[in-house]
């Protein structure tokens, strides 16, 4: 394993983990956030069954086990699991991988030259 | 008391196996989910390139069995879960960290970037003197 290879990776994983743990953190600071993320989730997912099964009672049936499973009993997974692609999705990831270690986390100040 | 049974009270065991029952069952949930997830994703792609009727349902029905309930059913599974991983953007992410090495020291893209508009055109004016003898 090369030198400076270890404190920026676990940098970076320490940064994906908060930044999946912001939604849990958020909605127990604010409720009310819980519920805005649950509604906006149930939407989603709707959404989601509908895109693929068109409108009817299966879309229904099917997006109420999802929702129930997802954000009823599996909510602060599901929103992390959610952060985390959104950042990898909008590319979002890039920033963070390429920009935490040359903006002189991983490496000493004035080291360029 | 009897110190067996103020143990047998406190009942050790139940420490250990109710947060491993726990989260196996929160496990079994998350798989369950996906494999509906799954499902869903074998019923776009098979309307999708075969339309409706009742042999895309019975081809739908068969290759929801294949995949999430055979004996090919773990492999199956684990490829379904890479592609979505793929299709999702995250092989992005591993080959970023994989290749692009980021934290590589003396990186000549890093150093680059590194780089004030000053710099950058002491070099570009460095490399015209260069070019001109």
């Amino acid at each position: 394993m090369k030198r400076g290879f270890l404190p920026p990776m676990i940098l970076l994983v320490i940064v994906f983990v908060f930044l999946m743990l912001l939604p849990i953190i958020f909605s127990e600071f604010f409720p009310a956030f819980k519920w805005l993320m649950m509604a906006y989730f149930c939407i989603m997912i709707y959404l989601f069954v509908k895109r693929i099964l068109g409108s009817g009672i299966v879309t229904l049936v099917v997006s109420g086990i999802l929702i129930y499973i997802f954000v009823y009993q599996l909510l602060y997974i599901f929103a992390a699991a959610y952060i985390l692609y959104l950042i990898v999705g909008l590319g979002l990831s890039g920033i963070i991988v390429f920009g935490l270690p040359s903006g002189g986390l991983g490496r000493k100040a004035g080291a360029v030259k | 008391m009897d110190p067996l049974t103020i143990i047998a009270s406190l009942n050790p065991i139940d420490w250990i196996l109710k947060p491993v029952t726990n989260i196996m069952d929160t496990v079994n949930l998350l798989i369950l989910g996906f494999k509906i997830v799954v499902l869903l994703f074998i019923v776009q792609f098979v309307r999708g390139r075969f339309g409706g009727g009742p042999i895309v349902t019975i081809l739908i029905l068969v290759l929801g069995y294949v995949v999430l309930f055979s004996n090919l059913a773990p492999i199956l599974s684990t490829a379904m879960f890479i592609y979505l991983f793929i299709i999702f953007g995250f092989s992005m992410l591993v080959m970023d960290l994989a290749i692009a090495k980021p934290w590589a020291r003396g990186g000549g893209a890093e150093e680059e970037g590194h780089m004030t508009g000053k710099e950058y055109s002491e070099r570009l004016a460095k490399g015209r003197a260069r070019m001109r003898f």
